[in-house]
């Protein structure tokens, strides 16, 4: 086991991790924050997908002690208590929300592409997301959901 | 277990250091995309893992003369980001964006993408087309070598992950380039042909010097050096890129493939996808 | 005229807040005190017999609690829902008949362990030949999978309407044409999981994903060895079913191992575990002869439907009923013969998918319409039209009676009329554009079929001292948006507010039966039995009220939270109402059990019309646009109904365009997301959705089924728009690049 500090939401952690323990693990088994999702374990769905840094990435791919010093962000971090994101309100309003188990991973690559892209087009859009596989909505929804948010403080 | 030990380190000085330490038991990791799933896949074994992805100085694009200088920890992303490669190396910068999903562009580096030698990986077709040289240390030196010398076979390259590290890849900067790719999906998936070509061509209109490169049709990025022939030194015209796209058609020997395709397929993809790359290539400027 | 609805026909998302924020529980998402982590060992081969099973090496590792076998089970160690002969676990000595068949159990202190110990347990076995295609499968002297069945023949089908021979006699032009299908994954997001426990009464509780809680809870119990009651079932928040986990996979499992174990135990699969275990959509090979005059009039449709069952009996019975008896879909033709087999092969298990058995017969039929069509030279819509079936003509199925007017026409017209303002950019010469049409007749609440006896459907309500109100019904939220829909059924007859009606649901301690979520069928049956549940709680609440505001009964209605007295002499609050009934000792809990009529099962109209670009040197094929029209009766939840048609529409799109889960003798070629290709973001194309409301007599406020519609539909649209684009029909969809290359190129498929 070794020593890993992070901050995760906000909130500065320091946990005993595996050498190969993956950043997800350690996120949903010993944060118990269980929003991130795990749907292939191989970097081919997007399920797991966190804010690392300011960027998206695949948690499953990543090892913990890879996030050492990190800034993590994940779906438990992105509302301010009852007060929904925008773009958490933007998916309800759109109908972007099915099952709901890409919702999370989904919700923040669409952060990582607003932050990056304050006005994406809808292949920008397409683009953003692209990484983040929905088998309930066709994404149509998910993507005008992002359109409504154009422009908009995210 | 699938790996004991996890050491990130801050400079390549360290890394080596480290990797000297475990004498081979360890290998170095960049992203991390693909080593982390063949390790996960028990396809690859490892005591230990040397992360270099804290070593800001290995992420930089820039040109330097008539060459460009990329560092080998350079993202994905930054790769499809860069105006300068764009406007200089638009073949790596169109590969770089076809590379998986936006998450593994994000810490995919271009070093990653090369090592883990797979005959399909995008940014190898375009580094090689580009005519790249690799920079690699080790405790004991530092070599270059051009590109094709670091594939010895699927998933097998020259360069050795337990003592050596690739930092940098050089190209020259006056070539104009193009990539295609065609797959089975629009994003987020491997190629069933990928081509990237970079051509040198003169006031006169004539090709000094012609590079294409191909995907995945032989265990290694391959080099169409008989299409290249029928390029070098002659005047550009739509007749002698048909030619050597053709020409290529049949130096290659891509193999029959339940995902990808039949190996007659194939061949015909990469005919089209180079006759559009070439034409792309000797539009732009 | 339009009726005025309280909170029916508006959008309203009641799990939407806990899923944008990441706090709704998956089953894989519950951790208990002293669980464990079990793992499954699979059969090595598709086709071999079990010597010798040695657990010695993997019960030694430090943090192995339980290896478990087939000698541990104590009860048939069979399940399956038309017949029980899949075992819970192969014994030695028995055969395992495909890649998903489970051979041990592993149960660890954590996943790692427990991952680790599957590889040390030692098996010794026979392979057997394995039977991989219809043709080996039914050759004669073939070996039988299943001693007991003659054939290798799982069921078999036949509807013959009018006369065939006379019916091809009436034709001018007869066509024959072979449409194969591939196998489809369902590819949800969520794997299978599930956590079992022991609770203080000693009942095994199981937490998973599934589909109907009431059928797996019995045919566990028997598998096992338990009676019924000593198991309570939950079905969990599912991240996605589609019909993929309507089936029992991993449950079975778990529940073993809390039994050997004691402990609480969680299992999860891995995306490829996934892949292989639970049933598929059935690859199917649609042999369809048709018959026409010249003005476009068919005469003679002759079908035959084969589908790949897999190792095991499953759903497959089932599903190729309903395959049959959707074939001839929203035509009127006079004289049909349809039948089919499904085939026991040792391929992966198919069964339940979305549409079950619907899409493969429908979209094999709506391909040969376009076929015939070019050959009467005849407008594809036209024909449509030509043939569509009116009221009073009988369909190609004796279980629908038409109870309302057909609406295929106005659907096709409002389909294309969208279709058509698509704009025309600029196509590169060597691209070639195309517009198809396809239709279909779904049929929903197919568990009504008398033959599956599953139709009944429970429901109860009960009003809180306090006026607010709980639903209880076994139907299962994986996305479709029951709970939402539940609510607001409740909300409208009650005239409260949705959000403040609470909706427990599928937990065999506490809801009634209600079925299976399959079909399209919880919102038309729950439903219906809500509102028959809610006028049972009505009606006492006005005897009641009327005594309280001393009315007459026919004056009191509920409006906003009260009740009110007609012509507005006096009210009473639910919450005033529901108080003074506690202490007056009144039952305030309803329970109603709706119940289809045979005599028609629940039926609409689809149209779908799709726009793509071929590139015809390479094959590639980009779907511009998607339009479909749906008769949905009245949508309860419009946003939601559309997503079902939108989502529905691209898994289709992905089934024609890149979704096989190949296998190649036994083997299987895509097993995992790397390989099976489902649509991505940018996969998207222009997507418009008509929704027609048209009041089905029998549905609750009009509604009809919709959740698998679109999936029956848009995948014929897309390949009858590569066909008006190239002039060539891909038969064996996905119309992979190589595949339309090949055809655009007059090259012949090689083997």
């Amino acid at each position: 086991m070794e020593k890993l500090e992070l901050t995760v939401n906000g909130y500065h952690y320091q946990v005993q991790v595996e050498p190969d323990e993956t950043l997800l693990d350690m996120l949903r088994e010993q944060l118990k924050l269980t929003g991130t999702k795990s749907g292939c374990n191989k970097g081919e769905c997007g399920a797991c997908t966190v804010i690392m840094n300011g960027m998206a990435v695949n948690s499953c791919l990543v090892p913990a002690l890879q996030a050492r010093h990190a800034e993590i962000l994940t779906i438990e971090g992105l509302s301010k208590g009852e007060e929904l994101h925008p773009i958490q309100e933007a998916f309800l309003a759109s109908g972007a929300v099915q099952c709901g188990y890409c919702t999370p991973g989904m919700i923040l690559s669409v952060k990582a592409l607003l932050d990056n892209n304050p006005k994406p087009t809808v292949a920008e859009i397409q683009e953003g997301i692209s990484g983040n596989l929905c088998r309930c909505t066709g994404y149509e929804q998910i993507v005008q959901a992002v359109q409504s948010l154009a422009g908009k403080k995210v | 277990m699938h790996w004991e030990a996890y050491h990130c380190v801050e400079s390549i000085e360290e890394a080596l250091q480290l990797l000297d330490e475990y004498a081979g038991a360890s290998r170095v990791i960049a992203g991390g995309t693909d080593l982390v799933i063949q390790l996960k896949n028990h396809q690859r074994r490892v005591k230990a893992l040397v992360s270099l992805s804290s070593i800001k100085a290995l992420r930089y694009i820039e040109q330097d003369g008539e060459t460009i200088r990329i560092g080998a920890l350079s993202t994905h992303n930054e790769l499809a980001k860069s105006d300068l490669l764009m406007e200089k190396a638009k073949a790596l910068s169109l590969a770089a964006r076809a590379v998986g999903s936006p998450q593994i562009r994000n810490i995919g580096t271009v070093g990653g993408n090369i090592v883990n030698a797979q005959p399909a990986a995008d940014t190898a077709i375009a580094l090689l087309a580009l005519g790249a040289k690799a920079k690699i240390v080790s405790s004991t030196g530092e070599r270059v070598e051009v590109l094709e010398n670091l594939f010895k076979g699927i998933g097998e390259s020259s360069v050795n992950p337990a003592k050596e590290i690739v930092t940098e890849f050089i190209f020259p900067a006056f070539f104009r380039s193009a990539f295609q790719r065609l797959a089975l999906r629009k994003a987020f998936t491997l190629p069933i042909i990928n081509v990237a070509v970079a051509l040198l061509i003169d006031q006169k209109n004539i090709c000094r010097e012609a590079r294409i490169a191909i995907g995945p049709v032989s265990t290694v990025p391959f080099r169409a050096k008989k299409a290249e022939a029928i390029l070098n030194n002659e005047i550009i015209s739509e007749k002698k890129l048909v030619l050597a796209a053709a020409e290529a058609m049949r130096e290659i020997n891509p193999r029959d493939s339940l995902l990808r395709g039949s190996a007659m397929y194939r061949r015909a993809m990469v005919k089209v996808l180079l006759e559009r790359a070439l034409r792309d290539a000797v539009v732009v400027k | 005229m339009e009726k005025k609805y309280w909170c029916v026909g508006q959008n309203f998302r009641k799990d939407g807040k806990e899923k944008v924020k990441g706090e709704t529980k998956y089953a894989g998402d519950i951790f208990l005190p002293d669980m464990l982590f079990a793992k499954p060992l699979l059969a090595p081969v598709s086709h071999g017999r079990l010597k010798t099973i040695d657990t010695s090496l993997a019960k030694s590792l430090p943090g192995v609690v339980a290896v478990v076998t087939a000698e541990d089970i104590k009860g048939s160690n069979r399940f399956g829902p038309v017949m029980q002969d899949q075992p819970v676990l192969v014994g030695v000595g028995e055969d395992f008949k495909f890649l998903g068949d489970t051979l041990a159990l592993v149960a660890a202190e954590n996943k790692k362990i427990a991952e680790e110990a599957i590889r040390l347990i030692k098996v010794d076995y026979e392979e057997l030949p394995g039977l991989y295609n219809f043709n080996e499968a039914l050759a004669d002297g073939a070996f039988r999978l299943h001693q007991n069945m003659e054939k290798n023949i799982c069921s078999s089908g036949e509807i013959v309407i009018g006369d065939i021979t006379s019916g091809f006699n009436e034709s001018d032009i007869i066509l024959e044409e072979i449409i194969q299908t591939p196998r489809q994954e369902h590819a949800y997001l969520e794997t299978e999981a599930a956590v079992s426990f022991f609770d203080n009464q000693g009942r095994v509780n199981l937490y998973s994903c599934l589909q109907d809680p009431y059928y797996f809870n019995y045919d566990i119990a028997q598998a096992l060895g338990l009676p019924a009651n000593r198991i309570r079932t939950v079905a969990t928040t599912a991240g996605g079913a589609f019909g993929g986990k309507d089936d029992i996979t991993l449950q079975a499992h778990a529940i073993l191992l809390t039994l050997v174990t004691g402990r609480p135990v969680k299992m999860v699969y891995s995306r490829e575990e996934s892949i292989l275990i639970h049933p598929k959509r059935h690859p199917s090979e649609i042999r369809i002869k048709i018959g026409a005059t010249k003005n476009g009039r068919i005469t003679a449709f002759e079908g035959r439907v084969l589908i790949d069952a897999g190792a095991y009996t499953g759903r497959s019975p089932v599903v190729l009923t309903v395959a049959l008896n959707s074939f001839v879909g929203p035509y009127y033709i006079p004289h049909i013969k349809l039948y089919g087999h499904a085939v026991y092969t040792n391929n992966l298990v198919a069964g339940a998918c979305r549409g079950y058995g619907q899409p493969q017969s429908n979209t094999a039929r709506e391909l040969v319409l376009d076929m015939l069509a070019d050959r009467l030279n005849i407008n594809p819509v036209t024909l449509r039209k030509i043939n569509a079936l009116k009221q009073g003509q009988q369909a190609g199925t004796r279980l629908v009676n038409l109870d309302t007017p057909p609406t295929l026409d106005s659907l096709l017209d409002q389909t294309m009329a969208v279709l058509e303002k698509s704009p025309h950019d600029d196509t590169p010469a060597y691209c070639k554009r195309g517009t198809g049409v396809a239709c279909a007749m779904p049929l929903f609440d197919i568990s009504a079929l008398p033959s599956l006896g599953l139709a009944g459907t429970g429901v109860a309500i009960q009003m809180h001292p306090d006026g607010s109100l709980v639903v209880y019904a076994s139907a299962v939220e994986c996305g479709q948006g029951v709970i939402s829909v539940l609510a607001q059924i409740a909300a409208e007859e009650f005239s409260v507010n949705p959000g403040d009606v609470e909706v427990i649901l599928a937990d065999t301690d506490s809801t009634p039966k209600s079925g299976p979520t399959t079909a399209s069928r919880q919102t038309y049956t729950s439903g219906n039995a809500l509102k028959i549940a809610s006028e049972h709680l009505k009606k006492r609440l006005i005897s009641f009220g009327s005594r309280l505001l001393n009315v007459a009964e026919e004056k009191l209605y509920f409006y906003g939270g009260k009740m009110l007295v007609k012509d507005g002499e006096g009210e009473v609050p639910l919450s005033k109402l529901a108080k003074e009934c506690y202490y007056a000792g009144v039952n305030l809990k309803e329970e109603a059990w709706f119940r289809s009529n045979h005599a028609t099962i629940g039926h609409t109209f689809i149209a779908t019309a799709a726009d793509v670009e071929v590139d015809t040197l390479t094959g590639s094929v980009k779907v511009l646009k998607l339009v479909t029209a749906h008769d949905i009766g009245k949508a309860i939840n419009p946003l939601a109904a559309a997503g079902q048609i939108i989502g529905g529409g691209m898994q289709s799109l992905g089934w024609a365009m890149t979704e096989d889960l190949m296998q190649k003798d036994g083997m299987v070629v895509t097993p995992s997301l790397a390989e099976y290709l489902i649509p991505t973001a940018l996969d998207l194309p222009a997507m418009e959705t008509i929704l027609m409301e048209n009041p089905y007599p029998t549905g609750p406020y009009g509604a009809k089924g919709v959740g698998e519609h679109a999936s029956m539909t848009a995948a014929a649209a897309i390949l009858n728009a590569i066909y008006q684009a190239t002039g060539k029909m891909v038969t064996n969809f996905p119309a992979t690049p190589e595949k339309v290359f090949n055809l655009v190129t007059g090259i012949p498929e090689s083997s």
